[in-house]
């Protein structure tokens, strides 16, 4: 009996797939809907998480009952802690998260290689090395800038350095429409040890106010999140976001090639141009408010594509949701550790994300053209 | 109609294509043939739009190179010599490629039905499910030309005939198929269709072409109709070894004609 359902409901989903074999587009969508309920779950224990026991139950219900017409209050310390403290770092995360990870299929999209991710080919470094720019030659030399720009200079001069840093990249690591992996990942290197050679000179330069600053920026954390950070980084984030699906059908043409993404109509020099400075902002972007972290542009778009397909139209928007949740759920992790000190998520990050790099490199032995 | 006068084509500082002057007319199957490095993937890119060309090369009228790339997708689809994809898309996702570009001519309701029809064509019913990575180098490039194929599938939109450009089509693939692609070739231009092929078959050549160009050294050395241009004299020289048209071999060896299987 119990072997005669199993079979029933073993071959209904079989039947139904066969109607349209191949097309992953269903599961797609479905997992789309699955992870917008994770991103609210993580969403919610990293507003519970933390050193202190302020309670998201309390503040729910107060809300509840500010929404009905009480005078309920918050206790000034929980308000606080969780309105000024815990919100906008949840937010910040979920923009950083989500940035990092559509970064990463964006220019694994645009390099046609699941290795292509800012933090491994020398973007990310180069967005470090803009904001590092700008935290030590702020006041002075650049001074009139950061009048002007105000909260937004510092993702600007990350965005630039990111941008040039791209630029370079493809330029070095593409040949009449082929990326070279090799030339790309030691291109990579170098341009790396370029800016990383920049940045030291610069800390050389700075003084103990700046190299404090420098520190705690680089050493990959939304621990200091503010809602001016977010303020700062969360337009700029959000447009690539946005940019995101405009991209997808070039990003999904380019992996038949450049010449045949333009036998079918993309405009390949232009499409090129807008991906890489949608990259670049939005690692920029990054990179400024939270210093380097790694890894979640290639470990999340390589367990989606294994999951969902590689289309990018579904790919991206499902990059963004679970890269969100996975820096969350890595920042609550980092918080609660070790607590009530924190870890840097960046070595969480790095811890989780290194091992399985390596496995990819493992899994396509033989397969990859390096 | 697709005119080409006297284009030349360079690569870097290397020319390639010296002197092309020819016609591929819609409801015929134009062929160009040659031996390797005499220029004719290098003048079918050019046609195509991905090189710069000196001379002129005319699509219904106008210049290939004032032509936006979208107006290109809709009026011609590209058959590549060969493709490496980057992800592993299924079949049926790289053959649905051809739809989201380009004009069909088909209404999107039946766009779906265009994928399970395209994979008919080709031979390739029941593979929609599989990898495209997984496939064999002529299965891949059956999948190619179905998605191809969906990009142009109406061979005329609003009475303006559209092309197909194969370069070497069946340059991977067993006799069978070879004349199925053919086949779906000869179909589209008497639907009215333009095809422009790159071939090496010198046999498929004759009994499928309307129209042959034969290039050498990056020059046009004969156009015109197969039985006019496939002769001793003419592919003596170009191919440089002593062909005789219609010969049967002496002996008692084995040979096989694709024509035998008509």
């Amino acid at each position: 009996m119990t072997m005669m359902q199993h079979t029933v409901t073993a071959d209904a989903p079989a039947l139904r797939n066969n109607r349209a074999e191949g097309d992953r587009s269903h599961r797609a969508r479905l997992s789309i809907v699955v992870l917008v309920f994770v991103l609210a779950g993580t969403a919610i224990l990293s507003l519970a998480t933390g050193a202190s026991d302020a309670s998201v139950a309390a503040v729910i219900r107060t809300w509840l009952a500010q929404l009905s017409g009480s005078d309920a209050e918050l206790s000034a310390r929980d308000s606080i802690i969780i309105h000024d403290i815990r919100f906008p770092r949840m937010v910040l995360g979920v923009l950083i998260g989500a940035s990092l990870a559509v970064c990463g299929a964006t220019m694994q999209g645009l390099f046609r290689n699941p290795l292509a991710d800012p933090g491994i080919v020398g973007v990310s470094s180069g967005a470090g090395l803009g904001a590092v720019l700008m935290i030590v030659l702020g006041s002075t030399a650049l001074g009139p800038l950061t009048v002007h720009l105000g909260i937004y200079a510092l993702p600007l001069a990350a965005f630039f350095g990111g941008l040039v840093t791209t630029f370079l990249l493809y330029r070095v690591s593409t040949r009449h429409g082929r990326t070279s992996v090799a030339t790309m990942l030691l291109a990579g290197i170098a341009l790396a040890a370029l800016a990383g050679a920049a940045t030291g000179i610069l800390v050389y330069v700075a003084d103990d106010q700046q190299l404090r600053d420098l520190t705690f920026w680089g050493m990959g954390s939304i621990a200091g999140a503010t809602w001016s950070k977010v303020l700062a980084a969360g337009p700029i984030i959000l447009l690539a976001l946005l940019a995101g699906p405009l991209l997808a059908g070039g990003l999904n043409a380019m992996t038949l090639g450049e010449a045949t993404a333009r036998h079918m109509g993309l405009p390949v020099q232009r499409f090129k141009a807008t991906a890489i400075v949608v990259v670049a902002a939005a690692t920029g972007a990054a990179v400024a408010v939270s210093g380097g972290i790694g890894f979640v542009g290639i470990v999340v778009p390589h367990l989606l594509r294994l999951l969902i397909g590689p289309d990018h139209r579904y790919l991206l928007p499902a990059s963004a949701l679970l890269g969100a949740s996975l820096l969350l759920a890595a920042d609550a992790l980092a918080r609660t550790i070790v607590a009530p000190a924190e870890l840097p998520i960046g070595i969480i990050t790095a811890v989780v994300g290194a091992p399985f790099f390596l496995w990819i490199l493992l899994s396509r032995r033989g397969v990859l053209d390096l | 109609m697709i005119e080409i006068n006297e284009a030349a084509i360079r690569i870097g500082a290397k020319q390639i294509v010296t002197d092309a002057s020819f016609y591929a007319a819609p409801g015929e199957i134009t062929t160009i043939i040659g031996p390797n490095g005499s220029g004719k993937t290098t003048l079918l890119r050019a046609v195509s739009g991905d090189l710069s060309y000196t001379g002129s090369i005319r699509l219904h009228g106008r210049q290939i190179r004032d032509l936006q790339v979208w107006e290109m997708a809709t009026m011609r689809a590209v058959l590549p010599q060969s493709s490496n994809l980057a992800f592993p898309f299924t079949v049926r996702e790289v053959v649905r490629f051809g739809l989201t570009t380009g004009r069909s001519g088909i209404p999107g309701a039946r766009a779906t039905d265009l994928v399970e029809e395209a994979l008919n064509r080709v031979d390739l019913c029941g593979f929609a499910g599989r990898f495209y990575q997984e496939l064999s180098g002529g299965e891949q490039q059956r999948v190619q030309l179905a998605r191809v194929l969906c990009q142009v599938w109406d061979p005329q939109i609003d009475d303006v005939p559209r092309y197909l450009f194969l370069d070497e089509p069946i340059s991977s693939l067993d006799i069978r198929h070879q004349l199925t692609i053919m086949d779906i070739a000869r179909d589209y231009a008497r639907r009215g269709g333009g095809v422009l092929a790159v071939l090496h078959d010198l046999n498929l050549t004759a009994m499928y072409s309307d129209r042959v160009l034969v290039m050498q050294r990056g020059q046009c050395r004969g156009f015109g109709a197969p039985r006019d241009v496939i002769e001793n004299r003419l592919l003596q020289s170009v191919f440089e070894c002593n062909l005789r048209v219609g010969a049967v071999p002496s002996g008692n060896g084995a040979f096989v004609l694709p024509q035998s299987a008509m």
